[in-house]
């Protein structure tokens, strides 16, 4: 059990008294948001933007890659690019199915704003661990994910602050993420209390609600009284804890109307819909952080093909969502990171998969990153270099460094400004500040 | 083959499996004496902590791997930071420093040909301070030395137990010193029973039952002496909303009052015998096994293969015309999902065989068999080995049987023959939920079998990772790494248990196919070896069997049924440097010496030759009338901080709300037909309140956020607009809702006071639905209800307000979306004066606006 939750626990519901938010709006910070997109099962930035080649291994293991090292793209300063992994994927008949069978065009389109982080020591290849590593910085279990931090010190009276679509959104009890499954029935939600929310109805029309909004208006009015009362009354500090969160929640306005009112009219599906979601939340200012994902990247077998399907839909997700934020007007209030569980092997076994590695590597684009930059780096097998820890550059001098999910997040609580909040300082990190983000 | 890392290693660096590492290091003194004296001391050392797991030898054991020419041998710096950072297994404390120095320098000159060399230690200068003297104090003290020296590591310094070793806290041993003795004299330490006999068990059992019983289980009898429980009546309905989706009925009610505990206890086993019932043991087991993955379409028909089960899709060789709609499309479709889904919860389906059939628990891991319905064993090809019950009306007549009827079934692979089962482990869904590589060799298996039924997370074993985690250059880093080698011997072991199955979930015994890997450990548990002879091919029943005997079996159980009955997770492992008497390790300790009642009570209540122990309805009922399901307040002067976690108050899952809305209002939530809170599509609401998929998504939101307070709102709102009319609708002793009104009862007169004699009625009607909804048997007289009533008569007056100055509300009825115009049995046409849609004193959306307020009630949407 974690001391600081188990305290803070403790002292939110003292039973001497509770301090209850309740009441108008509070939405999110308006200025700063994070997107936090998750390649589920593990990716290979070998096979995307730490390309190696098909230069055979000394140790007989055979190839990092199949593709060959002349195929290796190359934009900006030194950000260079793996060919799309399975070439006869993308002319097969399959095309149809996937949304891009080129690198090029993000590579080109983001290369001015792209950080890649390369050779990230995740110093474990397990799922789970590496997840909860990758975003919040430690392997410890009770680590909340940095979404989760940045939302409750941003956000923290915000119903919806912390959206998540999958990935690592554990929060510590700090906030309440809240799980998105598609934005269509956002608009029931948004006027719960209305029989009509369809587009076209009439908002000004009373006659679209249940009840006279001000017979709702007493009964919530009456309910809340109660809960106040409920929370007052009871001795057992469990109860208390469940009531004060609810009596939070129900007490603030979620502002759903205004997001739906920012989304597309015809969402889109996958890594897009969810892009679409979280930049809508953010221009509507009810949420401060999102977590997007996309899954099938464990290919233990036959892993061309499938990495290919993969980072086909992560690639053109994450480029979607780099031309959404641009369009929107917030290239300077978003950030946004792409990572792993870990990475995988540098070779290929029995199966022609890849299986899972401790090394990997992470994009980077958006407010506060420095981009058109490569950090860190990794050598023919694909291990970890260490790097000079002022220039990142790999380094084998006294000073140098492994890089660690540490080190990366304590440059990304600098970034959004919580590395001394109160909370976020209880969760410590290991490895210390470095200048990767600029 | 070199092979590197997998996919459980990393976890070394957690470091607080146990948490509660109280015992003073050994430390020798610091940095004195030549290497020659410092080896002497590392080797009083080494036998008392190193011996048991690594051999005299240094030659290693299944324990614990070799130390002779060990990766980390090559200097005393590399090997000391690992043994303090490491060593030993579970309680990495123990010995640091000057310690771990010596017992390098021992490991060096006597394991290995080359001599310590000069290197500092690496770790900061030991403390000068001398070692804490054991505190004594109506403790054993020589008991004390030898627990640390020969039981800590595997056990844990307080007693509450490692991946090697269970808790000692209320073992199954603990009863007596005379039985705790003999237990020691006897099997420990595993494997040398004879280092600890005598005066030495003598003394170990002694401070065992002082240090982690007498103490523990007393402060936790008192701790949990301070909750107040709710009264039987409260406990009954919330038992029976939580297990069976349903209100206890009148006469229960009745009977309860009359005989009390007696009838409660009837009452609870009355309704652990409800399909209900076994309905919520699968979702409380899926929630851990997630074998709900594979319902729907072929998605567990497909995991088998055609060569195994040529009969998989039998339903396609009917000939049904499965293109147009019809008879035979439905039939097609029908005998496809009860095959599939059949099968897909075949693992839940054996637990709750094991309940219906009052049969031990331990058959769901020991049994040699599976459990299929009809339809499912014909896609297996052994429908033939039973006789299946039929349905006197089914649905469709060419196939009368009961697709609720599971029995125990055996498989047969036509080149391997018959499948050596074992229960859960080795259904061919299961194996393949919890899947496996060629590189991962069974390993992910044995962390879920560690994790699933011996309340074991291999991933917080104690231990630090290596600074080059990409080590592929040792010759075999699992088993000579001890980096790697502190995990892989907990779980290799095991892994390669699984060996006789494929990644596929086939039965493929090595003996016949090729062998298994030699570079890793061979099968055993907890130490040892398994025996070949007869469990070659069936190695997992052997497993099984080690598991079942094992405290940790029972113990996971327990935690299983706990977190979804109380919908609470257990607390967990304190932090080391929290002190004894702080209210978290209190409430900790309090907590596991109750699960550890429940889990030996689980393995002794009932007659074990009879086969009526290990009966888990034994537990449940123990957990219901426990202090953490009824606790509704705490005695005055309790320790307040120690009780946060005392308690079982929870957001009601989105099926627990389904059921609960059902049960109180006689109606679902439902749009085009659909359950809207069980709905896993795009438009459904499951995953947004806080379900599960059990494929992504395989942990539940526990806590409310916006999305879930405005689907609150959502269910309370409509949900009130339907419930009235369709309550009213019924004659008055049918009604879920208004027994005791008329629809044309108003409450306020035609001057706008309280008409007494309706203001009667209404009371009632309040006591009646504070009970029905929130589950509070309030007096007419409570504040509460009076605020409700003078709500209402506020409300009304409102809405008379509302219908006098005109607009939508002048026409004096019900919204059309409330109203009730059609039999809602038939759906036909009500003739008008049936029909209820007029509401001109606008006292039935007083009503509507009532249960507004009580569904999205804390009490309501939570439990």
């Amino acid at each position: 059990m974690n001391r600081r939750h188990f305290l803070q626990l403790l002292g939110s519901v003292g039973m001497t008294a509770v301090t209850l938010r309740h009441g108008p709006l509070q939405a999110a910070d308006p200025n700063r948001h994070y997107i936090f997109v998750h390649a589920g099962g593990g990716w290979d930035p070998t096979s995307l933007c730490d390309p190696k080649g098909n230069t055979p291994r000394a140790d007989n293991r055979g190839p990092v890659n199949h593709y060959a090292v002349n195929d290796i793209g190359e934009v900006g300063n030194g950000i260079r690019y793996a060919p799309f992994p399975d070439p006869d994927l993308a002319t097969s008949t399959l095309r149809d199915d996937m949304a891009i069978t080129s690198f090029d065009a993000f590579f080109n389109d983001l290369a001015s704003d792209l950080l890649v982080i390369n050779g990230i020591d995740m110093q474990t290849n397990n799922h789970d661990t590496g997840t909860r590593t990758m975003w919040s910085g430690s392997d410890v279990q009770t680590q909340p994910a940095l979404g989760a931090l940045i939302a409750q010190a941003d956000a923290p009276d915000s119903p919806l602050a912390f959206l998540t679509n999958g990935g690592y959104d554990y929060s510590d009890g700090l906030i309440a993420p809240t799980r998105v499954s598609g934005s269509g029935i956002f608009r029931e939600l948004a006027y719960p209390e209305r029989y009509n929310t369809a587009p076209d109805a009439n908002l000004d029309d009373d006659a679209t609600y249940y009840l006279h909004p001000d017979i709702h208006q007493m009964v919530d009015s009456a309910r809340t009284r109660r809960l106040q009362k409920l929370i007052t009354d009871t001795r057992l500090p469990q109860r208390r804890v469940a009531m004060s969160r609810l009596y939070t929640v129900q007490g603030s306005d979620s502002n759903l109307h205004r997001l739906i009112d920012a989304l597309p009219a015809s969402p889109s599906g996958g890594l897009r819909g969810q892009a679409e979601v979280a930049i809508a939340a953010f221009q509507s200012q009810v949420a401060s952080c999102a977590n997007l994902t996309v899954g099938g990247f464990d290919t233990h077998g036959d892993h061309d093909r499938n990495q290919s399907f993969s980072l086909a839909s992560l690639i053109d997700g994450v480029h979607y969502l780099w031309s959404l934020i641009n369009s929107a007007g917030l290239s300077d209030r978003v950030t946004v990171l792409v990572g792993s569980d870990f990475g995988r092997t540098p070779y290929y076994n029995g199966g022609n998969g890849k299986d899972h590695w401790n090394v990997t590597s992470m994009l980077a684009f958006g407010a506060g990153v420095s981009g058109n930059r490569v950090v860190g780096g990794t050598n023919a097998h694909y291990e970890a270099l260490t790097v000079d820890p002022a220039t990142l550059m790999p380094s084998t001098t006294g000073g140098a460094v492994r890089l660690t999910c540490g080190h990366i997040h304590h440059a990304l609580r600098r970034l959004a400004g919580i590395e001394n909040d109160a909370v976020a300082r209880q969760y410590a990190l290991e490895g210390g500040y470095l200048p990767i983000f600029g | 083959m070199l092979v590197v890392l997998f996919a459980l290693l990393p976890a070394c660096g957690g470091g607080d499996y146990d948490g509660n590492d109280e015992a003073t290091p050994i430390e020798s003194a610091p940095g004195s004496g030549s290497d020659s004296e410092s080896s002497t001391r590392g080797r009083s050392i080494y036998v008392a902590q190193c011996q048991v797991c690594h051999g005299s030898s240094g030659n290693g054991s299944a324990a614990g791997p070799s130390l002779i020419d060990c990766p980390s041998c090559s200097s005393t710096n590399s090997l000391s930071t690992l043994i303090s950072n490491t060593m030993p297994t579970g309680n990495s404390q123990q010995c640091e420093g000057q310690c771990a120095v010596d017992v390098s320098n021992y490991i060096l000159t006597a394991f290995n040909d080359g001599t310590p060399d000069d290197e500092p230690p690496s770790e900061e200068p030991p403390d000068p301070e001398p070692p804490e003297p054991p505190s004594g104090g109506g403790i054993n003290v020589d008991g004390q030395s030898a627990y640390t020296n020969q039981c800590a590591s595997c056990h844990g310094s307080n007693g509450t137990g490692t991946p090697q070793g269970p808790s000692l806290i209320a073992c199954g041993s603990c009863q007596s010193l005379a039985v705790l003795s003999e237990r020691i004299a006897n099997t420990m330490p595993l494997g040398n029973s004879a280092q600890c006999t005598g005066d030495c068990a003598g003394n170990i059992a002694e401070y065992i039952l002082q240090a982690f019983n007498d103490q523990v289980i007393g402060d936790a009898a008192q701790l949990l002496d301070e909750i107040l429980l709710s009264d039987l009546k409260t406990t009954l309905r919330k038992a029976s909303l939580n297990l069976a989706g349903r209100l206890p009925v009148a006469n229960e009610l009745s009977d309860l009052e009359f005989r009390g505990e007696e009838a409660f206890d009837e009452i609870l086993g009355n309704i652990m015998r409800e399909s209900a019932f076994y309905a919520r043991m699968m979702e409380i087991w899926n929630d851990f096994l997630l074998q709900n993955k594979y319902l729907g379409g072929e998605n567990a028909i497909s995991l088998l293969r055609n060569n195994d089960f040529p009969q998989r899709r039998w339903f396609d060789e009917l000939g049904l015309n499965r293109d147009d709609p019809g008879e035979e499309r439905d039939l097609y479709f029908w005998l496809r999902e009860q095959a599939n889904d059949a099968m897909a919860q075949e693992a839940l389906r054996l637990i709750t065989y094991i309940l219906k059939n009052d049969r031990p628990i331990t058959e769901m891991l020991t049994g040699n068999f599976i459990v299929a319905n009809y339809y499912s064993a014909r896609s297996y090809g052994v429908e033939g080995q039973r006789s299946w019950k039929t349905l006197s009306n089914p649905t469709f007549p060419d196939y009368p049987y009961d697709p609720e009827d599971f029995q125990p079934i055996r498989l047969y692979d036509p080149q391997y023959g018959a499948f050596p089962h074992a229960g859960v482990m080795t259904s061919i869904m299961f194996l393949n939920r919890f899947p496996t590589t060629p590189t991962n060799r069974n390993r992910h298996r044995s962390r879920i079998t560690y994790k699933l039924f011996l309340d074991t997370d291999v991933l917080l074993l104690d231990g630090t990772r290596p600074v080059d985690a990409e080590d592929i250059n040792s010759p075999n880093p699992v088993l000579d790494n001890p980096n790697c080698s502190i995990c892989h011997s907990v779980v290799d072991p095991v892994a390669s248990i699984y060996q006789n199955w494929s990644d596929l979930g086939q039965f493929r015994p090595t003996s016949q196919t090729g062998g298994w890997h030699t570079d890793m450990e061979q099968r055993g548990f907890k130490g040892e070896p398994m025996p070949l002879a007869g469990n070659a091919d069936s190695s997992v029943r052997w497993l099984a069997e080690q598991i079942v005997a094992d405290p940790r079996f029972t113990k996971s159980l327990v935690k299983t049924l706990y977190t979804g009955i109380t919908g609470q997770a257990p607390i967990p492992v304190p932090e080391a440097d929290v002190p004894e008497d702080a209210p978290q390790r209190r409430a900790y300790l309090a907590q596991d010496a109750y699960f550890q009642q429940l889990a030996n009570n689980l393995a002794t209540e009932g007659n074990s030759a009879a086969g009526t122990n290990y009966n888990l309805r034994n537990t449940i009922r123990a957990i219901v009338k426990g202090p953490y399901f009824r606790a509704t307040s705490l005695q005055s002067g309790a320790d307040t901080a120690a009780h946060a976690y005392s308690g079982s108050d929870r957001l009601l899952t989105p099926e627990m709300l389904h059921r609960k809305l059902v049960a109180t209002l006689g109606l679902p939530w439902q749009r085009s037909n659909r359950d809207r809170l069980l709905d896993l599509t795009g438009n459904g609401l499951h995953i947004l309140y806080g379900g599960m998929d059990s494929d992504s998504i395989i942990t539940r939101i526990t806590e409310p956020n916006g999305l879930i307070a405005s689907t609150q709102k959502r269910m309370a709102s409509q949900m009130a607009c339907e419930a009235v009319a369709r309550d009213f609708f019924l004659f008055p002793n049918e009604r879920a809702l208004f027994p005791y009104m008329h629809p044309d009862d108003s409450l306020l007169d035609n001057n706008g006071n309280i008409d007494p004699d309706v203001n009667t009625l209404v009371i009632s009607n309040l006591q009646h639905l504070h009970w029905a909804l929130l589950g509070v048997d309030a007096r007419a007289d409570d504040p509460e209800i009076l605020e409700l009533r003078n709500l209402m008569a506020a409300i009304q007056a409102r809405g008379l307000e509302l219908i006098d100055e005109g607009g939508h509300y002048l026409r004096g009825r019900l919204h059309f979306a409330c109203d009730l115009t059609n039999d809602p049995e038939t759906g036909e046409a009500l003739p008008d004066e049936e029909r209820i849609v007029e509401d001109a004193n606008y006292m039935l959306r007083t009503w509507q606006a009532l249960l507004v307020y009580y569904l999205s009630d804390y009490r309501f949407v939570y439990e």
